[in-house]
């Protein structure tokens, strides 16, 4: 149910770094530190990449179910219940931020409660199915990629100012530290594959993949700045506008639905990926695996539609104090699992090759 | 002649057509069970019956002596009276001499003659289609695969029916694993009667309930034959002209049996169109009523103002009118298949006239709708296995793109392929080569590769001969 191939990761880190860093953050990071926004981000992957090779390295050893089985349900508990809040605030970001995309960008008139619910349901679907599924359907969405690309060169119709990004550094680089420290919930999103069993025989491609994201993710922000100059930080949905896609229009009709789908699909195959964490730590728990998701997006749910007014909220509670403790775990997770998978020695688990 | 016994295997059926012929020796007499119109009478008559009148000897029990009186080319063995009892109903002879049952193997084959089937036409390649007699199918497939690695492996199914179920594999190149599950599947089952292949495929089935079909079928000998040397394992059904194959994978039924027979280039250009033919029919009718309902921006003007002229002055919402024209486009489907051969000319025209034009012109429907599950109803022909399954997804896509647009259109397809993504067929990927990806399988998979550029089985299936070409003509 959660066995991963060395293909379906590649696939995978190449998505979950940057689909949710392609919506409001390009905004959001140019309105604090203008066009290095580009630079913050590519140290965001950059570092995220290193929290990959550890999770892939816990992974290797046995990942959380080795830790359930070498040092018992209490210490799993200790260890999974931080992760839980971690992947709640994530997923109340990622909820926020698919609702904002949907209801902005495809709609004109619509409330919160239709995208959230039908949104979970879907997630609910693919968590309950598990992480293998989650992979497969990875898969099968990066044959997205090539009808776009060849899309937006057939059609796109690009209006790029490359002086935008000049003056590098404008404020000698403060600014970096500051937006980075003022957007760190948007970091560290590989806590989830801590569940899942990993296959790797190449570890040069999950290298070369993770470089290309970078790589890509710095390219996408440094076209959106040179499209919008000045007026980036008014845009919203950045994916849905990079470039030539925001103008491409055919005898047939707009293009850009394209990059639509495939936004809306590796969000929501993300958002399922942390939902099959949820599963997998209920599960660890004795709790039933539809139990655990149904209550986790109840849950989420809830606070979604009743505790925020409107996604605006949910943005400055993520950005607030509480991202600290979310990165703090997000980095000591990993450490201390394989601290304790070190510690406790005898018998060896490791997944089936 | 034990009278007793007679007495019971007559008793033994109630039936009006079991014949109970009494042979009277010199000192001896014995006695002749068959079904009417079961056995072939004619071979009875002459290689049992009169041969054995003709010698004039009594009756003997010894079945050395009995089998050199006569001159039959089929088997002859002893039986017990529940072996003799179910050799009579499955319509061969039983010859009851002294207290010994004797079962003769007087089978009549009564089925059609080899011809075209109807389910698949034929352009280019053979024509050879299978019949009801399971033991012609068999000869059909020796004839393909003549050697002695084709293995039939017999089984029988039904308590009532006793229907042969044959296991048919090409030994050293399906996998084991699967063979044995298949086996051990129908082995399990305990039914009354298993009229057809069908229903050997709902019963080995993992998901019955599903959309979506596990298990392939062909009535074509060339394609199971093709099938059997991929490394797939075939199941005849005495009585049923329908093979089924298994592992079963989606990207199948994209493939036609003539492909095989076809330049490359053209099947892959074919195989292209089906798979557009089979996304416009499962996404167009829902992508227009999302683009009507609620992503409008999609579309330039010049076609929206088109849309809006045609739709304008229907009384129903976008949802509800594409749902009652493909309702009634189903009806007329059904209705199609079901109408003996002379009425249905009459009702296609009635058809066409009644959706295309009349209900346009009373404004019951519009003409852009009308248009749109028209090339959506062309387009699920385009796959014919799956022409049922295109057409329930298509009517929930429908009511998913009313509700919520493209945003929903594109939730209920995700699950769909999450589901899709899910499935596997005895162990084997549903969707592979596609997901997962299999770098090997893909190369044949849309495109179709030329014979001698595919030297290999498909890695898809975990086979331990994978080699099926070794020398390529070097041009």
């Amino acid at each position: 149910m959660n066995e991963i191939s060395g293909k379906q990761l590649s696939v995978m880190i190449f998505f979950i770094p940057f689909v949710f860093k392609m919506s409001m953050l390009p905004a959001y990071l140019y309105e604090t530190a203008g066009v290095d926004g580009y630079i913050i981000v590519g140290i965001f992957a950059a570092v995220e990449f290193i929290q990959l090779w550890a999770v892939l390295f816990a992974c290797e050893k046995g990942g959380m179910e080795a830790l359930r089985k070498k040092c018992g349900d209490v210490v799993y508990f200790v260890v999974s219940c931080p992760l839980l809040f971690v992947i709640f605030i994530k997923s109340i970001l990622f909820v926020a931020e698919i609702v904002n995309y949907v209801s902005t960008f495809l709609f004109y008139n619509i409330i919160d409660a239709p995208i959230v619910i039908t949104l979970l349901l879907i997630c609910y679907y693919f968590a309950y199915k598990g992480a293998r599924t989650v992979a497969r359907v990875f898969e099968t969405t990066i044959w997205l990629l090539p009808v776009i690309v060849v899309a937006g060169l057939a059609f796109g119709e690009t209006d790029l100012h490359g002086d935008c990004l000049l003056s590098v550094f404008p404020n000698g680089g403060s600014d970096i530290l500051r937006s980075a420290a003022k957007y760190l919930i948007y970091t560290f999103d590989f806590s989830p594959l801590l569940f899942c069993k990993i296959k790797i025989k190449r570890k040069g491609r999950i290298g070369l993949f993770s470089l290309l994201s970078v790589a890509v993710l710095m390219g996408c922000y440094m076209i959106f700045y040179c499209r919008y100059g000045r007026a980036s930080f008014l845009i919203d949905c950045a994916f849905a506008r990079l470039a030539s896609f925001d103008t491409v229009i055919s005898e047939v009709g707009s293009l850009d639905w394209i990059s639509s789908i495939l936004w809306i699909t590796t969000a929501v195959l993300n958002l399922s990926l942390k939902l099959n964490a949820v599963a997998e730590i209920g599960t660890g728990l004795k709790v039933k695996r539809p139990v655990s998701i149904g209550t986790f997006c109840v849950a989420l749910g809830l606070v979604l539609l009743k505790a925020f007014v409107n996604m605006r909220e949910v943005f400055l509670m993520v950005t607030s104090g509480i991202q600290y403790a979310v990165f703090g775990i997000e980095i000591a997770v990993p450490i201390v699992l394989l601290s304790l998978l070190a510690a406790k020695k005898g018998g060896t688990y490791a997944p089936k090759s | 002649m034990d009278e007793e016994k007679k007495k019971r295997l007559s008793g033994a059926f109630l039936t009006d057509d079991l014949i109970v012929r009494p042979l009277k020796g010199k000192k001896s007499d014995a006695c002749l069970f068959y079904l009417d119109g079961m056995t072939d009478v004619t071979r009875l008559e002459e290689e049992v019956i009169k041969p054995l009148i003709a010698t004039g000897q009594a009756f003997v029990t010894d079945k050395e002596r009995l089998l050199s009186s006569i001159s039959f080319s089929g088997t002859i063995k002893t039986a017990t009276e529940q072996e003799a009892v179910e050799g009579v109903a499955a319509g061969d002879a039983v010859l009851l001499v002294g207290d010994t049952y004797y079962l003769l193997s007087t089978r009549k084959a009564n089925s059609r003659s080899v011809t075209e089937p109807p389910t698949t036409p034929i352009v280019k390649g053979p024509r050879e289609g299978f019949v009801e007699d399971v033991k012609t199918n068999m000869t059909l497939l020796r004839r393909k695969i003549r050697s002695n690695k084709l293995v039939f492996k017999r089984l029988t199914m039904g308590k009532i029916t006793a229907t042969t179920v044959i296991l048919a594999y090409v030994d050293g190149v399906a996998p084991l694993s699967v063979v044995n599950t298949v086996k051990e599947r129908l082995s399990d089952i305990e039914i009354d009667g298993v009229p057809d292949s069908s229903y050997v495929a709902k019963m080995i089935e993992k998901r019955p309930y599903s959309l979506f079909r596990q298990i392939g079928n062909s009535e074509k000998a060339d394609v199971i034959a093709s099938k059997l040397l991929d490394g797939r394992v075939a199941i005849l059904v005495d009585g049923s002209p329908i093979v089924l194959t298994v592992p079963f994978l989606l990207i199948e039924d994209f493939e036609d049996s003539q492909d095989r027979y076809k330049k490359p280039s053209l099947v892959t250009f074919s195989r292209l169109v089906r798979l557009f033919g089979v996304f416009f029919a499962l996404f167009l009718p829902a992508a227009f009523v999302a683009v009507q309902s609620h992503q409008y921006q999609i579309l330039p003007l010049q076609l929206m103002i088109t849309i809006l002229n045609s739709t304008g002055g229907i009384p129903f919402s976008p949802t509800l009118e594409m749902i009652i024209a493909l309702l009634l486009f189903e009806i007329l489907s059904e209705a199609s298949i079901r109408m003996p051969r002379h009425v249905g000319m009459a009702l296609s025209v009635v058809g066409a006239i009644v959706l295309g034009q009349t209900a346009v012109e009373a404004g019951f429907l519009s003409s852009i709708t009308v248009l749109i599950v028209a090339m959506s109803g062309i387009g699920i022909y385009t796959v014919p296995d799956q022409v049922s399954v295109i057409s329930t997804l298509r009517m929930f896509l429908v009511v998913a793109a009313g509700l919520l647009g493209i945003y929903g259109l594109l939730l209920y397809s995700l699950a769909i392929l999450a589901y899709l993504s899910d499935m596997s067929s005895f162990g084997i990927p549903y969707l592979s080569p596609f997901a997962p990806i299999d770098q090997n399988d893909i190369k044949d998979a849309l495109i179709k590769l030329n014979v001698s550029d595919n030297p290999l089985r498909p890695f898809s299936q975990r086979l331990n001969n994978r080699t099926k070409l070794k020398n390529r003509r070097n041009v």
